[in-house]
């Protein structure tokens, strides 16, 4: 795990000190709320419905125990003792008072963590795979590339007044778990005919009102001119995104109206002109930032398959957690073992401070102190011994963190909706809690496979409901809630944007609507057939039938 | 009531800001000593035929140009400005860092201003993308203090303005660890 020299401390520290001063002036009355808007945002503090709400990064979704433990404590001493994990891999938090913010990011400055960029128009949080250095299917870790970005990033001059929003994710494997092709720029390491390791560079996907596929723009780029090349696409964006209209001015809005090509050419001659730049990065510098990322020291440990685990234990509770929320690791003998924050009776992403305390000790005693954030709100630690899995998921049930239901229905993706966000126009976690309570059967919904249910409450798509296999958009109809359901959306593999089946459902009718959708698809899938697969085979056409005929009958 | 902050201290301002070459005109006209009249800027469209009926040395010629102005419009009379002034209605426009990292890209030595609403908090960004003076408009603005205007002492990226280069002196230890090894 990267750690910070003195020079990391001081930009954190200097940070914490800028923003102490940037509250107090507000708080005085010398900025006024329209100046002290974007300033607050790009440190991750918004104003929402009740209270101030703060969004702390946890770059690429890599925290330590020790981290951990000191998110725990500010949010006893700070909030209401919980926190709530986002689809960017951060945490947020959703009762400080503004007068506090600086002691809170004071206190993260002190385990080496800060709020910086996890919101405003500037170059956010970068994000990459939750199985990073440990699936099978990895080219290289893309980790030591994404702090390099955080860095490059952090506080950037020229970028911190953007039109937008601007993401940035990167994945080192062949399936695209960090939804690269969703986002404003999406990187994806690979290795050219000579065998030298580079990236694939794809700009202007994106989600929100306007869900666009990214474009390839450059199939191979040297290593080494990562940051020259990432800078010569936000100047490009910086020049010519719009500025006009807010709903236009995400970079995709750029390249769509343009053209790929063009966009590219664009980048191609910017770049010409810095890729000889200080950006260039040493054969020694990455090097360096690799070292902090080599895996741990595992050693030699008893292989066990599920069955053999299964038997020993005696547990079908057991049994069920480990075929769901483990995951193979290119080590033998170790496994990937999920957190699961998706507990029936809780809103997705929610994890209380006691929780918070259980994962840090459980991060020490069986996977070496790390802990990793994944893009579904859940929690996962790297790298369990086989033979330590039943004490672990003892730990865990016993904390209420070991739902067996990680890639099922029940492992729905949903934003903070209507009973905490000031922008949705829809509540969704209370419908995570009805399709929650309608599909309680677990062995239901292992029948039906793995499932993306991903919900928002607004068009801003902060739970990615366009690339949800079902999606979920709350929308506003003359003050009533009212849901759109999309089918068929995925990131992995070949990412596809989901199609709308019809006419938006009230709220009491999505769990149903789902229910129908569910039907039809256990009705007509082939053997082992995934629901995403059904749709793009079938269409939409059958589950539009299935949904809207079956309600009138 | 304009304040000018200019290599880091509050300043008045030597500049003449006129609106048309028949400002410039009057300037010309008053039986001023030219070597002696106050150097002014004007609107890019304006500019040609300022330098026209203004020849160097003096007085000296600005231009303002507007945050959608590429800078190739402004690079064939930069040779001749003195002054290049990037205006903004908003402080949130933040076309004007690129325009300024430009405007040095292609060779331009001299003072670069940002003129417009500007948050005394972006002081430290904009001289880090080679900004020389900002002109604050806003009413009522009052001069911030230096923790404001420089909270950073350390910057990660490398080649700009001001402040320590966090990559340059962590590559200066790797090569020195190297040398000792």
């Amino acid at each position: 795990m990267y750690q910070y020299d003195t020079y990391d401390q001081q930009v954190v520290d200097q940070r914490v000190a800028q923003f102490r001063l940037q509250t107090e002036r507000y708080l005085n009355g010398d900025l006024s709320e329209e100046e002290f808007k974007p300033l607050r945002l790009m440190n991750g503090l918004y104003i929402q419905l009740h209270a101030p709400m703060l969004r702390i990064a946890i770059p690429y979704g890599l925290l330590s125990s020790r981290q951990m433990r000191a998110l725990a404590d500010i949010t006893r001493r700070y909030d209401r003792s919980y926190g709530h994990f986002t689809t960017r891999q951060n945490l947020q938090i959703n009762w400080p008072r503004l007068e506090d913010v600086p002691d809170i990011l004071a206190d993260l400055a002190k385990v080496q963590m800060h709020a910086i960029q996890t919101s405003g128009n500037c170059i956010r949080n970068v994000t990459t795979d939750h199985l990073s250095g440990i699936a099978a299917d990895e080219l290289e870790d893309p980790r030591p590339w994404a702090e390099l970005i955080r860095q490059w990033s952090t506080l950037h001059p020229e970028f911190s007044f953007l039109p937008r929003k601007f993401k940035i994710a990167i994945t080192g494997a062949e399936r695209d778990r960090a939804a690269a092709k969703v986002h404003d720029i999406g990187l994806r390491l690979v290795r050219s005919a000579s065998g030298k390791t580079g990236f694939e560079v794809l700009v202007g996907g994106g989600l929100g009102r306007t869900p666009i596929i990214g474009v390839v723009i450059r199939d191979f780029l040297p290593q080494q001119h990562l940051l020259s090349y990432l800078e010569a696409i936000l100047r490009v964006y910086n020049r010519l995104g719009r500025r006009d209209n807010k709903y236009k001015a995400r970079i995709k809005i750029l390249v769509k109206a343009m053209g790929g090509r063009e966009f590219a050419e664009l980048v191609e001659q910017e770049w010409a002109a810095i890729r000889g730049s200080r950006l260039l990065l040493g054969e020694d510098e990455i090097e360096a930032m690799k070292a902090h990322f080599r895996p741990p020291e595992l050693p030699p440990a008893l292989s066990l398959s599920n069955d053999e685990l299964g038997d020993a234990h005696q547990n079908s509770r057991f049994s069920a957690w480990l075929r769901h929320n483990t995951h193979p690791h290119k080590v033998t003998g170790y496994r990937a073992a999920y957190v699961s924050l998706k507990h029936p009776d809780v809103p997705p992403g929610d994890i209380t401070a006691e929780q918070m305390d259980v994962v840090a000790k459980a991060a020490d005693d069986y996977s070496h102190g790390l802990i990793r954030t994944t893009h579904s709100q859940n929690l996962l630690l790297g790298d369990v011994a086989e033979q330590d899995l039943y004490s672990l998921w003892q730990t865990l049930d016993s904390a209420g963190l070991a739902s067996p239901n990680i890639n099922t229905l029940s492992d729905i993706i949903c934003c903070p909706g209507l009973d905490f966000c000031s922008l949705a126009n829809a509540r969704s976690i209370p419908i995570a809690k009805q399709i929650n309570q309608l599909f309680d059967d677990m062995d239901y919904q292992y029948d039906l496979g793995e499932l993306k249910l991903k919900m928002s409450g607004c068009m801003n798509a902060c739970g990615h409901h366009h690339v949800g296999n079902i999606g979920i958009l709350g929308v506003d109809k003359k003050g009533e809630e009212w849901y759109q359901i999309t089918i068929g959306g995925s990131v992995e593999r070949e990412a596809s944007l989901g199609k709308v089946i019809g006419p938006a459902v009230p709220f009491d009718e999505v769990a149903n609507t789902v229910e129908r959708l569910l039907g039809v698809y256990i009705e007509q899938r082939l053997e082992d057939e995934r629901f995403v697969d059904t749709v793009k085979r079938i269409g939409v056409k059958p589950f539009k039938e299935g949904v809207y005929v079956s309600a009138l009958s | 009531m304009s304040q000018l902050y200019h290599n880091g201290q509050w300043t008045n301002d030597p500049w003449l800001h006129l609106d048309s070459v028949d400002d410039l005109v009057d300037q010309l006209d008053s039986g001023t000593d030219r070597r002696f009249l106050r150097p002014a800027t004007l609107p890019l469209h304006h500019v040609g035929r300022a330098l026209a009926i203004a020849p160097l040395p003096a007085p000296k010629i600005g231009a303002r140009i507007a945050p959608d102005t590429a800078i190739t419009q402004v690079a064939p009379f930069l040779p001749l400005l003195g002054l290049v002034v990037l205006e903004v209605d908003r402080f949130e426009d933040g076309r004007v860092f690129t325009q300024a990292r430009d405007l040095r890209s292609v060779g331009f030595a001299e003072e670069i201003r940002v003129r417009g609403p500007i948050v005394a908090d972006q002081i430290g960004a904009l001289l880090a993308c080679s900004v020389d003076s900002i002109d604050f408009t806003q009413q009522g603005f009052s001069k911030p203090p230096s923790q404001v205007t420089h909270p950073f002492s350390v910057r990660y990226q490398p080649g700009l303005g001001y402040g320590f280069d966090i990559r340059a002196a962590r590559r200066n230890q790797l090569r020195n660890k190297e040398n000792m090894s």
